[in-house]
């Protein structure tokens, strides 16, 4: 029992590293790498394995046990139904890479679920994320850089037509959900800052928790200013979504906004006005429909969705396959871009699932989605905040929501051919942080 | 954790398991599939089919390995090259045809008809099938499979002109002529073709009869939507014949829509036309930060510092305009792994016959490659 218990507390150790890095790798290789790394997921399975033998998944400790077995219960079906439109499938090669995907996922889910519950766990996943979402913003700042130097150099004055050279659709998503990771590390901050004594030594005091919140901080403006710099239309309003939502959670639950995010929020808005020199394009972006290229961009949106339904309504219930959409779409009756031509994807997350998972599959997304937000909204109306440190409570949950949420409304105006594997590796172990984080009366229940 | 909660895991580890042991299966087939192309590139077809025969045995169901065994068996075959297909007088397709061993033909086109069981919407596959049924004299056949990659919505202009020339080769002129006229539409580039020169020389007036067609469909599109993409391409085609127009229409198009190379491209030559090196420096030099590969806009470039005196910046260009031409292949070639997944990109010509895409590309490249410059 004893190597048991010393093996579970290694394990735990290196959770965290490991599902950031597994994430990264899903971020960072693009095409056909579906799935993770062999000797990645062996040992993550190793791991899970050894946590449900020996029963000591911390899961089974905290409050919220039946909530977050359901949210796993969700997942199990929706890869379920990902088995059965595999094997219906009329192209298989393809719909493999999809299936091999959602086992990866549920893979990270069920990990992130069984190691992540303690205070100390999850502070280590907070901050390894946090240096992934800076290494993210960092490259993305690098790329901005350059490709404004080049524009600049060659006379270009409105960016907007030139977006797909700040930023990928995809980095944009998820940014958005690496957003809660800084914010959650601020909340904890500001959550376990005792007032500050009137005495002489007050100013030492303060000064470290400045210092620990200044990184997140800096990490979460740099990836709100790097989706204003995406110009892209779906990527503001997922923003906007993000922020409103942010807001009105705090507001609901009665919190004034932490001021950690309230700060660093109120900075991404300053240096994106501050921003003059793209402030043409930025205003560009945002009035929607004002150049020829975003009229075009809207109708063949239009287009490919109405497509996208026509042959959702055509499909069996399980689908063509996932992956299949590319395949499907070359018949083009229906799914023609602005000018006719192809385009592997139908730009939106639920028209490409109706269509690759039929109504089978769209019920298990729509529903595994809806069980998070009820989840979640639920252990709102019961929280409370402040441990210490640690993110936990509504302070750290309201971001994880509106992160997920707003990553869907981006997702509804981009959405890549097959998929985006980062974003879902980003949103599924969201759904397993938000599962594991303790809110309610009891708070972390002092397992610090 | 509820109860469920360790059967979810259990679920997890197992489907996780499941799909790792049948991804091995699918990496030997991708290791086949791999050494078959390493035999193809050293000119050892039979070693080549031989592993594409083993990597069918492990992934029965792959349509792309399918169409690539065809795709070999054609190789094999001996069939003649596009050029010499349709370049050399009436009934040279056929005569192509009967030089070749009409079992491997017929052995290629058995891989295409698996491959487009299981994807019956991919554009090249009807294309490639409808030149073997062609060469294997099947003629209703071949117009079927490539009315059908005419019509898919990869929208290649090489689909319409390998219909034009079979619908040419079976006495029809005027259906060939339409078709001709949607590939130029498509890509006013085919104008600057082999394929177009030839058939200039076969037979101009179907040649002229295109390119007004052409023209007429895209003011007719412009009537209706002023949309900036059929501008570029009116004023592509106009290039040549009428040049005040052309530059009219690709200054429009490039103001309403700034993000498209080709246009730039060529209203950078039009500038150079007119001595203004500057402004042709400076379009070449937009169309090369849209499309850095493209090796029309890398040779403008060495056009525009040539006349600048800049021997050197010239020189570089040509180089990478000559790397990236030798790179260049076909439009489906360039999708293939989006459409396919799991699947690296077999030979940069995939069609059928050997050599149509370049056929079909503008020739302005070619001498330099031939010499080996």
């Amino acid at each position: 029992m004893a190597r048991i218990d010393a093996l579970h507390s290694w394990a735990g150790r290196l959770s965290a590293p490991l599902l950031c890095l597994a994430v990264f790798c899903r971020c960072a290789v693009r095409g056909d790498a579906a799935g993770l790394n062999l000797p990645l997921a062996a040992l993550m399975a190793g791991c899970l394995a050894l946590a449900t033998v020996s029963g000591r998944g911390v899961a089974r400790r905290d409050g919220a046990a039946a909530e977050s077995g359901a949210m796993g219960v969700a997942l199990a079906i929706l890869a379920g139904v990902e088995v059965v439109s595999h094997l219906r499938s009329p192209y298989q090669p393809n719909s493999f890479f999809a299936l091999r995907e959602a086992a990866s996922l549920l893979l990270l889910f069920c990990f992130a679920r069984s190691l992540l519950g303690d205070a100390a766990a999850r502070r280590r996943l907070y901050l390894w994320m946090t240096g992934f979402g800076a290494v993210w913003a960092g490259a993305d700042a690098l790329r901005c850089l350059r490709s404004l130097a080049e524009l600049r150099a060659l006379g270009v004055g409105d960016l907007t037509a030139f977006k797909q050279y700040f930023s990928y659709g995809s980095w944009t998503t998820q940014a958005l959900l690496l957003l809660p990771y800084p914010l959650g590390l601020l909340a904890g901050e500001a959550g376990s800052a005792s007032p500050p004594p009137r005495d002489v030594g007050a100013r030492r005091r303060i000064a470290p928790e400045v210092v620990a919140m200044a990184p997140p901080a800096l990490v979460a403006v740099a990836l709100m200013v790097g989706t204003v710099y995406s110009f892209s239309r779906g990527a503001y309003a997922a923003l906007a979504f993000f922020l409103l939502l942010a807001g009105a959670g705090h507001a609901a639950c009665r919190r004034a906004p932490a001021r950690g995010p309230a700060l660093a929020c109120a900075a991404a808005c300053l240096l994106a006005l501050a921003a003059t020199p793209v402030m043409r394009s930025v205003l560009g972006t945002a009035s929607l429909l004002s150049t020829a290229s975003q009229v075009r961009s809207f109708t063949a949106r239009q287009r490919l969705l109405a497509g996208a339904l026509q042959t959702a309504a055509r499909v069996p219930a399980f689908g063509v396959g996932g992956g299949n959409y590319p395949l499907v779409a070359m018949a083009g009756e229906g799914v023609a871009g602005a000018g006719g031509d192809y385009v592997p994807t139908p730009l939106n997350r639920f028209a490409a699932t109706a269509v690759e998972k039929g109504v089978a599959g769209l019920a298990a997304h729509v529903g595994a989605l809806a069980l998070f937000f009820s989840v979640s909204l639920r252990k709102l109306a019961r929280g409370r905040g402040g441990c210490g440190g640690a993110p936990c409570g509504a302070a750290a949950l309201i971001p994880l929501v509106a992160a997920v949420a707003a990553a869907v409304v981006h997702q509804m105006s981009y959405y890549p051919a097959h998929g985006d594997e980062g974003a879902a590796a980003l949103e599924w172990v969201a759904y397993a942080v938000a599962a594991s984080l303790p809110v309610g009366d009891g708070g972390d229940g002092g397992r610090r | 954790m509820t109860k469920a909660a360790p059967w979810t895991v259990f679920f997890c580890l197992a489907l996780w398991a499941a799909t790792e042991v049948r991804q091995r299966r699918v990496a030997d087939a991708d290791a086949m599939y791999q050494a078959a192309l390493l035999a193809h590139r050293r000119g050892e077809l039979a070693l080549a089919d031989e592993a594409m025969g083993d990597a069918l045995r492990l992934a029965p169901d792959n349509a792309c390995y399918l169409a690539y065994r065809g795709l070999l068996r054609h190789r094999m075959a001996g069939a003649t090259d596009a050029a010499g297909m349709v370049g050399t007088g009436a009934g040279a397709a056929t005569r192509g045809g009967a030089s070749a061993d009409r079992e491997k033909l017929r052995a290629a086109a058995d891989s295409y008809e698996a491959a487009l069981r299981l994807s019956p919407e991919d554009g090249l596959f009807h294309h490639n099938l409808g030149w073997l049924y062609f060469l294997l004299g099947d003629r209703e056949r071949a117009l079927a499979h490539l009315e059908g990659a005419a019509a898919s919505r990869l929208r290649d202009p090489v689909y319409h002109v390998s219909l034009g020339i079979v619908r040419e080769r079976c006495g029809e002129p005027d259906a060939a002529a339409r078709d001709y006229a949607e590939a130029v539409a498509l890509s006013p580039g085919v104008l600057g073709s082999d394929f177009f020169h030839q058939l200039r020389g076969r037979d101009a007036r179907m040649a002229e009869a295109a390119v007004a067609a052409a023209v007429a469909g895209l003011e007719a599109e412009l009537k209706a939507t002023a949309d900036p993409v059929a501008k570029a391409r009116l004023g592509g085609i106009c290039l040549d014949s009428d040049p005040g127009r052309a530059f009219t229409l690709l200054r429009e198009a490039v103001e309403a829509l700034p993000n498209l190379p080709r246009a730039w491209g060529n209203l950078g030559l039009l500038h150079g036309r007119k001595g203004d090196f500057a402004g042709m420096e400076a379009c070449f030099r937009r169309a090369h930060f849209l499309d850095g590969d493209d090796p029309q806009t890398l040779l403008g470039m060495a056009e525009a510092y040539e006349a600048k005196g800049e021997g050197r910046e010239a020189a570089r260009c040509r180089l990478r305009a000559e790397a990236h031409g030798s790179r260049s292949h076909s439009a489906h070639a360039g999708r293939l792994t989006t459409l396919y997944r799991g699947v690296r990109r077999m030979e940069d010509d995939d069609m059928i016959p050997q050599g149509i895409w370049s056929y079909c590309a503008p020739a302005k490249m070619k001498p330099k490659f031939e010499a080996g410059d």
